[in-house]
């Protein structure tokens, strides 16, 4: 079982607020990977570090931000796991990095929610 | 068996058993604190239960109405297992204590789970004692010693009222999930319902990545994930962990 290395220092700034004690906080980021599916579009950046105390509606702002989409399905497949899911918005970054991360990077999937009908 | 109907995002009845029998096993094997057990229900045919139909059951999830009164008790004695958080005791419970059912049940026309629901309205003379409520939300289990249910059952927009903001927009926003109100296949009363249509849909990107045995496997644990969203159920993070 492989384990999940610290987080790659940095080559893009954090889209996280500033924390109040920055030093502190370099524990605690975690990078995350945004990877399309369908017809979503690539981002032009896709990787960032962020605070693991931040929550996994801010990944889901900042994807819908970027695309000008509301209807988003946005999870979590762990190669590892193999346990796919949708995270809850207010589910912490850092717990979602410490058990599904691969290779340093939590990989985040998100696809245009397709209507049915 | 090399059923590839999961490619599709639906999944097989047989495939559906694994995969309610696997979440009954692994949800007990996990620390679940705020939600009990999840219980497979095999389905009773002439007062004999099937081998091979049956749907999936949690029952008694308690909701305590934002607003209501609860109150620290010291006094309260502390149980050993089961501990989370700080008790409390409910000092007013009248109108505000909700007591839900969730059914996870095979629809043969989408071939995909539907989650069935109610919520009924508990009624006074709720034990003061072994009531724990965590922080994270307004969930409650309950060792419950003298819990009589007022009976009533909850509407849809009473029901709504206990769901969290995000539950509510994703209801409203997303096209794939809406509630309606069915007969439930096996209890022959109605029931509220996520509706199935979008299931499908999303199931396939859920499960692209995988092989045909873990996407059977897989299939309940990550549906729940995005349909207890939609019902504001709190599905532990520790049910995607690898064991």
């Amino acid at each position: 079982r492989r384990r999940t290395g610290p987080p790659e220092s940095p080559s893009s700034p954090s889209t996280a607020t500033p924390a109040p004690m920055a030093g502190s906080d370099d524990d605690q980021k975690v990078v995350v990977c945004l990877r399309s599916l369908g017809s979503a579009p690539m981002l032009r950046r896709n990787k960032f570090k962020i605070s693991g105390r931040e929550k996994f509606s801010k990944i889901i702002e900042f994807l819908r931000g970027q695309l000008q989409k509301d209807t988003l399905f946005v999870y979590v497949h762990s190669a590892f796991s193999l346990n796919p899911f949708s995270p809850k918005p207010d589910e912490l970054l850092i717990d979602l990095y410490n058990n599904f991360a691969m290779d340093g990077n939590l990989v985040v999937s998100y696809a245009f929610w397709a209507p049915w009908g | 068996m090399g059923s590839s109907s999961a490619c599709d995002g639906t999944l097989s009845l047989d495939e559906f058993n694994a995969s309610a029998k696997a979440l009954v096993t692994k949800w007990r094997g996990i620390d679940v604190d705020a939600l009990p057990d999840w219980e497979w229900r095999p389905c009773r045919k002439m007062g004999v239960p099937s081998e091979t139909e049956g749907f999936v059951a949690l029952e008694g999830v308690y909701r305590i109405r934002a607003g209501s009164q609860i109150e620290e008790s010291s006094d309260d004695p502390v149980p050993d297992d089961d501990v989370v958080g700080h008790d409390t005791s409910v000092q007013s419970s009248r109108d505000n204590v909700h007591l839900y059912d969730f059914h996870i049940v095979y629809s043969f026309s989408y071939k995909v789970p539907v989650l069935y629901f109610q919520g009924l309205q508990a009624g006074m003379h709720i034990s003061e004692h072994y009531w724990i409520f965590t922080s994270s939300a307004s969930f409650l289990i309950a060792n419950v010693c003298n819990l009589s249910l007022g009976g009533q059952l909850l509407t849809l927009d009473e029901i709504k009222k206990d769901l969290p903001p995000h539950s509510l927009q994703l209801l409203n926003e997303s096209k794939w999930t809406f509630i309606t109100r069915e007969e439930h296949p096996h209890l022959s009363r109605p029931w509220f319902t996520l509706h199935p249509c979008g299931t499908s849909d999303w199931m396939k990107l859920l499960l692209h990545k995988l092989g045909d045995k873990d996407r059977s496997l897989q299939y309940l644990p990550a549906w729940l994930s995005v349909a207890g969203q939609a019902v504001g159920l709190k599905i532990p993070l520790k049910l995607y962990c690898s064991s």
